[in-house]
């Protein structure tokens, strides 16, 4: 299987220690290549259950590319991506969401003229055409990211941390298996942010793993089991946040480029 | 508390009531039922039939039925549609071609033109979504496949090319004056036939809205790819927005066809005909039920009017058509209806500033 080889490849970069739970994300060998410009290459990660695995890397270094890719808003030029063993390299988003992939996105997406618990339903509605029970589930996903009080409110009304927790709450309506969180803390307050990182364990307990792009490194490192460093469109580094800091490659790459607090 | 604030409670809790948007509905196709008598009331000394004419309220339901339907794709889904004079055509077409030519019963003519018309749309919609056209892009392409449609009927002669089809006696059909025939010896029934294709229609609309299915139309009005990464396959039920939109339209044209005596290609195909179909949905309020019907109701007489009483002045009433569009679309792209919420949200705007005590 190609879970098999995927996993043995995988922690050659850095010092991993073992892995918990099976693999259910499962990049190989992605690349993307837009007319002219290679914004990904070769790149191999897995994210295993329950894990939170942070993707970092200098502007410009293909990580949202790369969600793009895994998420199906285009597929990868070369390699291939599982999800929970199966192969899902050349389907459509929707596809890709109703086998249990669900990704937020850098710039909020809300679908403005709704309410947020119709945004939340939205989500939910994968599991049910009822919609008095994609209610119930959108309810307690707003409950959860503690929109619950502002359900009947226009999406488009809400200030932008209100707003990415209900990128979150539409996320999470689907139930997924694995969770991209495309710098779902950029522009939040501080308590905010304190709030989201209690929201990721609180996901993780549920069993959903997360990948996680942040630019708050301090965050990144206190959160994530393992770190993911793009650079260049390369994979330069892989392992647990302490190593991964210390690894000379790393800090070439911020250093020679806008350093780690840009 | 004031005597209107107990109103405003009443109709509340009135609103919250879980059969209310049937009791709503039931009461507003209850007075528009009443329509062609209460216009024959007197109004000092002078009868409101004067100046709104049977002819003019079916009309106004014609156009309030064509913008419900438009609206079904277009202001729930956000994919902007002008071109449903196609559908439209086609359902006036099928209908017209099936009875003159083969006796066939038109009420049997006019399913085929839904039919025809509902693959046509979906031929329409596969191409330019495959393709992702939106927008303008979008609007663009519905337009010249309805005009592809004319010029194809216009020089077809096996379908009677620019003469087009003049409305045979139910006799030539083996029928008698009645619904079966589709064709009746006054307007009245005609109004309340157009009224039943209406509550259909409405009744389609809303629940369409209150489905998932409405909420996947209004995410993928919103934001495509949100609603794509959260499982909403939004090609499919595009397509399925346009297949029940041009289903419907091409009722309506078959309605047309058989209230009105001549269809000609550029009579049910016209350029014009593009906008009739959708302004009152436009001006109503694009994504909402009562909004089309609301349209009709402000639109259609008043172009009505204007044609008959400015008859020297050619072309008037399109001019108020559009100079009725640019204003809503710059003004209150929401809509007619959207108008009691904004007031309330000035009034309370206007009471804020004011100082409370």
């Amino acid at each position: 299987m190609a879970a098999d080889s995927e996993t043995s490849r995988e922690p050659t970069e850095g010092e991993t220690g073992e892995r918990a739970g099976d693999p259910v994300l499962e990049a190989d060998g992605v690349g993307k290549q837009f007319a002219g410009l290679r914004a990904l290459e070769d790149v191999d990660m897995t994210v295993h259950r329950g894990e939170i695995v942070g993707l970092i890397g200098p502007n410009g270094a293909g990580k949202t590319t790369l969600f793009n890719c895994i998420s199906g808003t285009f597929p990868p030029s070369e390699g291939r991506i599982y999800l929970d063993g199966q192969e899902i390299t050349d389907l459509q988003a929707h596809q890709i969401a109703r086998r249990g992939l669900a990704r937020t996105f850098q710039i909020t997406r809300p679908l403005e003229e709704l309410t947020v618990v119709e945004n939340a339903m939205v989500g939910a509605h994968i599991h049910t055409r009822r919609r008095s029970e994609a209610r119930e589930i959108a309810m307690e996903q707003l409950a959860f990211v503690g929109l619950a009080d502002r359900a009947d409110e226009e999406a488009g009304e809400l200030t932008v941390g209100a707003q990415k927790r209900l990128e979150l709450a539409r996320a999470v309506a689907t139930r997924p298996t694995v969770l991209l969180l495309d710098e779902i803390m950029a522009g939040l307050t501080p308590s905010e942010s304190e709030e989201m990182l209690g929201l990721f364990r609180r996901l993780r307990e549920r069993g959903t793993s997360l990948l996680v792009i942040e630019h708050d490194m301090k965050a990144i490192m206190k959160i994530s089991d393992y770190v993911k460093v793009l650079d260049n469109g390369r994979s330069i580094a892989f392992g647990r946040p302490k190593t991964v800091v210390e690894n000379e490659a790393v800090i070439e790459a911020y250093v020679g480029g806008t350093g780690f607090d840009a | 508390m004031s005597s209107l604030d107990t109103v405003r409670d009443g109709y509340r809790s009135f609103d919250e009531r879980e059969d209310a948007p049937v009791l709503k509905g039931a009461v507003g196709f209850g007075l528009l039922a009443a329509l062609p008598y209460i216009i024959e009331i007197d109004v000092a000394g002078m009868e409101l039939a004067a100046a709104l004419s049977l002819k003019v309220l079916i009309l106004t339901l014609i156009y309030a039925y064509t913008a419900q339907a438009w609206n079904i794709m277009s202001g729930y889904t956000g994919q902007f549609s002008f071109g449903h004079a196609a559908f439209f055509g086609i359902g006036a077409y099928a209908t017209q071609a099936l009875v003159v030519d083969y006796a066939i019963n038109p009420w049997f003519g006019m399913f085929v033109g839904g039919g025809v018309a509902a693959l046509y749309g979906l031929l329409i919609g596969f191409l330019s979504f495959r393709f992702n056209l939106r927008g303008h892009y979008f609007a663009l392409a519905t337009l010249a496949f309805a005009e592809l449609v004319r010029f194809v009927i216009v020089n077809m002669s096996e379908l009677h090319g620019a003469n087009g089809y003049f409305k045979p006696f139910p006799r030539d059909y083996d029928a008698a004056y009645g619904l079966l025939a589709f064709q009746f010896e006054s307007d009245l029934p005609y109004y309340y036939l157009i009224l039943g294709f209406l509550l259909v229609v409405t009744v389609v609309s809303w629940a369409v809205k209150n489905s998932w299915i409405g909420l996947y139309f209004f995410a993928i009005r919103e934001d495509e790819r949100a609603a794509s990464s959260v499982g909403v396959p939004a090609f499919r039920y595009k397509l399925l927005g346009i297949a029940i939109s041009a289903f419907f339209t091409a009722l309506g044209g078959a309605y047309w066809s058989m209230y009105f005596n001549t269809i000609r290609p550029d009579t049910v195909f016209a350029l014009f005909k593009n906008v009739e179909l959708l302004l009152p949905a436009v001006v109503g309020g694009p994504g909402t039920v009562v909004g089309p019907i609301i349209g009709s109701f402000i639109v259609t007489p008043m172009s009505e009017i204007a044609r008959t009483s400015f008859t020297g002045i050619n072309g008037l009433d399109r001019v108020i058509y559009g100079a009725f569009l640019i204003v809503i679309v710059i003004y209150s792209p929401r809509g007619v209806v959207s108008w009691p919420e904004r007031g309330r949200a000035l009034y309370r705007r206007v009471r804020g500033s004011g100082g409370e005590e």
